[in-house]
């Protein structure tokens, strides 16, 4: 039993989890210690609803990373279904279902056309993403003239800021999208292949993955993700506003990127980012609690991104190295037919 | 394994120093929490001054919050936040007024006070709103164009259409304008879109379409220096047929402006007041009296209407560029 947890936390990943999930630890047990309040319910319940849309944009985000790629255009795609289904239902007095999927249509619209241009033009998804992320900002400008909208149902307003079994909406899909997506992205071989093509695009699209085809549901999957956390703001702060989730992208990617998966694309768990999101959270708790310049917050956690990378990167070359040494041992054991070869090549 | 192990222990005992180090910081005061959207600025880095100068006064603790760029629903949350801190008071400027309505009502059924300054959230239940007036801004601002051009006054407007604030201080201004110089009239309004290059386009065509324009009243804070720079485009930077340009702001370039005369002054908000008057408002809020609130039962008295920090116009030679000039105290 002991020999097997020591196997497992000689992986990388679940290292980083079980790391990651001291430091939330301590920093929760200290400022509890500190401030009496941060375990009380109205503190978890903001905590928790703090980072609750970047999060639910990170487990798309998670999907887009191990496929090797990035999505900068989550932040844009944000508001833009706050104010496409505020439009629907406000000025165009669509009921909410209607509202609801015409503007998730047109968020999978907005995954489709950067999966295509990716694939299609073979540009860094990052060019791609930012174009449209750019495009989109302004778009949600012009068509609301700068101005938000407000005046939805309270059936829609339940959606961000009703409760099931006492838990908040928002955060009750989350934890449904995570288990659901971090079960079918472990298990089901159609999201396996992603740690394929991450790991190797070229090699992928050689063994028969369709590589293409995976990359445009991950996009797509990514910009429904963001598109159902814009409904769901819209509804939670009453309004839409072209500013809501400003640099939500770079706190989606940095949640990932903390939950231990390789930005390069090949490795990373949707786990890993439900603990990255948590540890962002809780900083940003601790700060506002504790009352240090909140300014401190952007340094601490671009500190957690840098040595998340730099542990992730430590671990790719020890795995490496591992790799290598057990083929060594191998060639070792077969009786060095390299070196025979060699011998045989000479004479 | 050992990595992880330094990690670990490195972090815990920067987290443990931290929080013995930030202990004495949470003493009995009274903390009360300013909230604003581009954190870091000048104009919200007066009003925390004034805020923090104000809270001094009666020993009690203030911090900021809110993000570095344009969130509203990050200023949501923040309010949130402090609230569930349980702080005295907070005092928000909404980035959006809609979004913080939500934050707004439910701090206020908490039991916390919470004002609104320099940018307002009317629908909300906020016990009151301190900032400018944009009328009466706009009305000093129509008075003194209408003092220095009389009579033959001819006034382009640079604005954004479509605000709130911005249709109020253009209204002020054109009646302060009328109370001033019956004869001057407004000729031609243009849309800067907040922009400076495009500020400098618009009214370059405004002067070159309108020659007998002699001044240019900017709206808001940004097109000052595209005005100007529009007035120096037709060559009537100076001389007697001088476009004489007013601005709206008080970041540095503007004051600098004034100061060499490039504009003939500015429209000055005071946002160091608004910080002072949120404080004394959270503070008469958060304490009782034998006359309760008359608005909102269940909280200290404030005045029933909004309180407005008033404009000051600055010339050229005004104390209070070199003074607005400096960045405050924090």
């Amino acid at each position: 039993m002991l020999t097997t947890l020591k196997k497992k936390l000689k992986t990388g990943s679940v290292l980083q989890a079980v790391g990651l999930t001291v430091i939330i630890l301590l920093i929760g047990i200290t400022m509890q210690v500190m401030n009496g309040n941060f375990l009380s319910a109205a503190n978890m319940e903001v905590m928790a609803m703090n980072l609750i849309f970047e999060g639910i944009m990170a487990i798309g985000m998670t999907f887009v990373i191990i496929g090797g790629g990035i999505d900068l255009s989550v932040s844009a795609v944000f508001p833009f279904a706050e104010i496409i289904v505020a439009k629907l239902m406000i000025e165009a007095g669509l009921p909410i279902f209607p509202a609801v999927l015409i503007t998730l249509a047109l968020c999978l619209g907005i995954g489709l056309i950067n999966a295509t241009l990716i694939n299609v033009l073979r540009v860094h998804p990052m060019v791609i993403t930012m174009g449209m992320m750019l495009t989109l900002r302004g778009i949600n400008l012009a068509i609301t003239n700068g101005k938000s909208i407000a005046g939805f149902s309270d059936d829609f307003l339940f959606l961000g800021q009703g409760t099931f079994f006492g838990i908040n909406l928002p955060i009750v899909f989350f934890l449904f999208a995570a288990i659901t997506l971090g079960y079918l992205l472990k298990n089901h071989p159609y999201f396996r292949q992603l740690y394929f093509i991450g790991g190797g695009e070229r090699a992928a699209r050689l063994s028969g993955v369709k590589v293409e085809q995976v990359k445009t549901v991950v996009y797509m999957l990514s910009a429904l993700l963001a598109g159902i956390a814009g409904i769901m703001a819209a509804a939670q702060y009453g309004a839409a506003h072209w500013s809501h989730g400003n640099l939500s992208e770079l706190k989606a990617i940095a949640a990932v990127a903390i939950g231990g998966a390789d930005v390069n694309g090949g490795s990373g768990n949707v786990f890993g980012t439900v603990l990255g999101i948590a540890f962002l959270a809780v900083v940003h708790n601790a700060f506002v609690s504790s009352g240090i310049n909140t300014f401190w917050y952007d340094a601490v956690n671009g500190l957690m991104l840098l040595i998340a990378i730099l542990f992730s990167k430590y671990i790719e070359r020890k795995n490496a190295r591992a790799v290598l040494s057990a083929k060594q041992m191998k060639l070792d054991e077969s009786g060095g037919y390299p070196k025979a070869n060699m011998a045989e090549q000479r004479a | 394994m050992a990595m992880l192990k330094k990690l670990v222990v490195s972090v815990s005992a920067a987290i443990v120093l931290c929080g013995i180090a930030s202990a004495p910081a949470r003493a009995a005061e009274e903390t009360y929490g300013m909230v604003v959207f581009l954190k870091g600025s000048e104009f919200f880095n007066w009003a925390y001054a004034g805020f923090q100068d104000a809270a001094k006064t009666v020993g009690a603790k203030t911090e900021l919050q809110g993000p570095a760029d344009w969130d509203a629903s990050a200023e949501a949350r923040a309010v949130d936040q402090l609230v569930a801190k349980g702080v005295k008071g907070v005092a928000v400027t909404a980035g959006d007024a809609n979004t913080l309505v939500s934050s707004i009502d439910k701090g206020i059924a908490k039991g916390v006070p919470i004002v609104t300054f320099d940018s307002d959230s009317p629908k909300s239940k906020r016990l009151l709103f301190v900032g400018t007036n944009h009328y009466n801004a706009g009305y000093q601002a129509g008075l003194k164009m209408g003092k220095l051009l009389g009579d033959k006054g001819r006034i382009g407007i640079s604005m954004i259409p479509g605000l709130d604030s911005i249709n109020g201080r253009i209204a002020g201004f054109e009646a302060g304008l009328a109370k001033a110089a019956p004869g001057a009239k407004v000729v031609v309004k243009v849309n800067d879109e907040g922009d400076l290059q495009k500020a400098e386009t618009v009214n370059t065509a405004m002067l070159q379409a309108n020659p007998e324009i002699n001044g240019i009243f900017c709206a808001h804070g940004n097109p000052a220096t595209g005005a100007a720079a529009a007035a120096r485009n037709v060559g009537r930077d100076k001389g007697d047929n001088k476009v004489q340009v007013m601005g709206f702001a008080i970041d540095v370039p503007i004051l600098q402006m004034v100061e060499r005369g490039e504009l003939v002054g500015t429209v000055a908000q005071n946002p160091y007041m608004m910080g002072v008057m949120s404080f004394h408002m959270l503070y008469s809020a958060a304490h009782k009296t034998q006359f309760d609130n008359m608005n909102q039962p269940g909280f200290g008295n404030v005045p029933s209407s909004d309180l407005d920090t008033g404009v000051a116009i600055l010339l050229k030679g005004d104390a209070a560029l070199k003074t607005l000039a400096k960045p405050p105290k924090l």
